[in-house]
């Protein structure tokens, strides 16, 4: 798959990575320098560290974990939104997509990472979010797709099924 | 326990009662504890690591070595493995889920994560009417349908499981059904200490807990538990029937 690569004139995109946990954040920044068109603009804990970061000047993606010790990731991809506006945001999370994913997206970040799916989807998402694409998994898409269909039949055969075990309840007694 | 001493023995159970209770809810709040290291911590530390692996691997590969750089990959496989495992086991330590799931939340959670890592069929349906319940009673049945379904896969190699939650006549009902082995009638297999377990919790709760074998095969693990007498039986969150 296509990676960015090096501007024409040779700088690269730079990018504000935000984790609470230092050994990710060196596996991080590892992993977007290994990628040719890609800078580690900073790598800090918090979110007060962040806003701090992006004072003087801006990097072009924010890539921020869900958890940040005791504060919400989320409260910062919005702060990051209104303070920063052309500053685009992925979040990183070690919880389960099919919970989160949605909320970051409504937060404003345009894609969602899990932390145990990280080889190679990073970096995509990465590239989707410095095009100014949405990045979700395929399988977060598909259960996505899943549910809509499924929500509304799904109702009727619950029904059925309690009144199945009301008469259990009895027997119980 | 000193059970047929008669009389004598009541105010003993009593207490034996509220110590068992006890010993529960620390096991509850040191299980939760772990499971939230393992979260936070361990599983952190092994993602940073892979991503230090899969740098590496993408450098050895720049550099012409494609050899070396295919057992990175490899490293990296097998780590993003091992965070999926350990995530599973932290998450069977904490089941009410993440932030306060409630008890559908939390029994829905569970449905969900056995569908996902034992690739097994588990449905749980309940009723629309379910009432707040404090976090004891919460975390007492989540543990049960826990257990149960452990047991389900275990014991009676089960592969498709029934999990249901309903309130009838002041009185709420959580049943476990599954279609494997059933659990044998003379017995052998009752004394284990899951089953023990359960049956503290459901006591715990002032419930009671019935197992039997299912005629049509399999076993239906039923607790019954009475509903806090002053609630009212109001719907349950919106956002309750969206996690599935």
């Amino acid at each position: 798959m296509p990676m960015p690569r090096a501007e024409p004139d040779g700088s690269r995109r730079t990018l504000l990575v935000v984790d609470d946990h230092p050994i990710l954040r060196l596996g991080l920044t590892a992993l977007i320098e290994s990628e040719p068109g890609l800078a580690v603009f900073g790598a800090v804990g918090a979110r007060a560290e962040a806003l701090e970061a992006m004072r003087e000047s801006k990097p072009d993606l924010a890539v921020v974990d869900l958890a940040l010790g005791d504060e919400d990731g989320l409260d910062l991809v919005k702060e990051i939104r209104t303070r920063h506006p052309k500053v685009p945001s992925l979040v990183l999370s070690m919880h389960d997509e099919a919970v989160y994913a949605e909320r970051a997206l409504s937060a404003g970040a345009l894609g969602y990472v899990a932390k145990h799916e990280f080889d190679g989807t990073l970096l995509c998402a990465i590239r989707s979010a410095l095009a100014g694409e949405i990045f979700i998994s395929e399988a977060l898409q598909r259960r996505l797709a899943e549910r809509s269909i499924s929500a509304a039949a799904r109702l009727r055969p619950a029904r059925r099924w309690m009144r199945s075990a009301t008469a259990n309840c009895r027997f119980l007694g | 326990m000193f059970r047929g001493e008669g009389e004598a023995t009541i105010p003993h159970v009593g207490r034996q009662e509220l110590l068992e209770r006890e010993i529960l809810a620390i096991a509850d709040r040191e299980k939760q504890h772990i499971g939230r290291e393992l979260h936070d911590g361990l599983c952190q530390s092994l993602a940073g690591i892979a991503a230090l692996s899969s740098a590496l691997a993408r450098s050895l590969a720049a550099g012409g070595q494609p050899g070396p750089a295919a057992a990175a990959d490899e490293i990296v496989r097998l780590l993003n493995e091992t965070i999926g495992e350990t995530r599973d086991l932290a998450h069977g330590l904490g089941p009410i889920g993440l932030n306060g799931a409630g008890l559908a939340g939390g029994l829905e959670n569970l449905a969900r994560n056995i569908r996902h890592t034992r690739r097994a069929s588990c449905t749980f349906a309940w009723d629309s009417r379910c009432p707040g319940f404090c976090g004891e009673t919460e975390t007492h049945l989540v543990r049960i349908a826990q257990e149960a379904v452990r047991n389900a896969f275990a014991h009676g190699r089960a592969d498709r499981i029934e999990i249901s939650l309903e309130y009838a006549d002041g009185s709420g009902l959580l049943i476990i059904r599954d279609n494997g082995l059933g659990i044998s009638e003379d017995g052998r297999r009752r004394d284990g200490i899951g089953l023990h377990t359960m049956d503290y919790r459901a006591r715990a709760i002032g419930g009671a807990l019935t197992v039997t074998r299912r005629p049509e095969g399999g076993t239906s693990v039923a607790c019954a538990f009475p509903l806090p007498r002053t609630h009212d039986m109001r719907e349950g969150p919106a956002d309750a029937h969206a996690q599935s």
